[in-house]
């Protein structure tokens, strides 16, 4: 899933305070899994909002609303009417669902919520963690299901690096697995250590970010 | 406010729809099936609807009938204190006691005392708001 964190109050505080109706918007999708946008967050942020531009003397009025998807037109459709009626909508969507409803509304003033920022999952209740980089070049059938791109902090082709901790920990923090030590130990125990050996091809890194905005085109599905 | 859970408080001491006043405090105890169903958002939308402050009283270990409802009740508060805090109402507006076979007269007690820490911090804000 595509995860997020709020961004801080003052910043959104401080987009809202020169609105006067304000429309917050969550998506039930992914930002709902993670936490952060969904129709419960929608509902708690509301309120803060409300104490903390009441509190600085703003009069803001925010209603709220949560779409199924932000990042689907048909969705994005549903609150045509209640757009009509305010001049700035806060959403709380990932980047996706945020442009999609600025392009969609263009008259209407459209703030982000959220910072997005990675493709995650959920390893246990209140934990989420990167899995995954859009690199455009997948290597999981070579790095035994781990993910080097999105798991290790250097993105490493042939780790370990030197800066593993004996805990098998990433120097960066000590909550945060070396994933190439998981590698090695993953390849170790089906008895494959020697296939991390081999000279690969370097990668093609121009289909990732490096080779400008992606852009995916399926002709037979196009109206 | 004070919300609490029914296994917190001695059988019949308290009617659903009662209200309790120790001076000038007007306290609104809402007796509730488990602290668990306590959301972050309900917390909130108390205040900004202007009450000075909310105690939730939660039933102590091992006597949640969801197990760890308590436990979480406990989580989501100090997390919305903590929301609060960042939005400068002060966290001191919410708490949460564990404790059971409660009385009315405990029940004043603790609103009282959490009232003291509210007010201490100034008016709410949103009280204005809601006379308006």
């Amino acid at each position: 899933m595509i995860i997020g964190e709020w961004k801080p109050i003052e910043e959104i505080v401080k987009n809202l305070s020169v609105h006067k109706k304000v429309l917050l918007a969550g998506c039930a999708t992914c930002v709902a899994e993670c936490a952060v946008g969904g129709e419960k967050e929608a509902e708690t942020l509301a309120p803060l909002l409300r104490m903390a531009l009441k509190k600085q003397g703003h009069s803001v009025e925010i209603t709220t609303t949560t779409l199924e998807r932000q990042c689907e037109w048909e969705f994005v459709e549903e609150i045509a009417d209640r757009v009509k009626g305010v001049d700035a909508i806060l959403s709380i969507a990932c980047g996706i669902g945020v442009q999609a409803l600025a392009d969609r509304y263009a008259e209407t003033a459209v703030y982000p919520g959220v910072n997005t920022t990675s493709l995650a999952i959920r390893e246990k209740p209140g934990l989420w963690t990167a899995r995954c980089g859009a690199c455009g070049d997948c290597m999981l059938g070579e790095t035994f299901g781990l993910c080097p791109v999105a798991r290790c902090a250097k993105s490493l082709m042939n780790g370990p690096c030197g800066g593993t901790r004996r805990t098998g920990k990433c120097e960066i923090d000590e909550n945060i697995d070396c994933v190439w030590n998981l590698i090695v130990k993953k390849a170790e125990s089906r008895g494959r250590v020697e296939e991390l050996e081999k000279v690969r091809e370097p990668r093609n890194w121009s289909n990732s970010g490096h080779g400008g905005p992606k852009r995916m085109v399926r002709e037979d599905l196009q109206s | 406010m004070v919300l609490c859970c029914e296994r917190a408080l001695k059988k019949g001491e308290l009617g659903p729809e009662e209200r309790l006043e120790s001076g000038s405090l007007t306290i609104r105890p809402a007796i509730i099936p488990c602290s668990s169903k306590v959301e972050v958002s309900y917390l909130l939308r108390i205040l900004e609807d202007g009450a000075d402050g909310v105690e939730v009283i939660a039933c102590p270990d091992g006597h949640c009938k969801f197990l760890v409802g308590n436990v979480r009740a406990e989580r989501r508060v100090d997390y919305a204190k903590r929301l609060l805090e960042r939005v400068g109402m002060g966290a001191g507006r919410l708490g949460i006691t564990r404790a059971d076979g409660l009385t009315r007269k405990d029940v004043v007690a603790m609103a009282e005392k959490r009232a003291g820490e509210s007010l201490a911090l100034g008016p709410n804000p949103m009280k204005e708001e809601r006379n308006r």
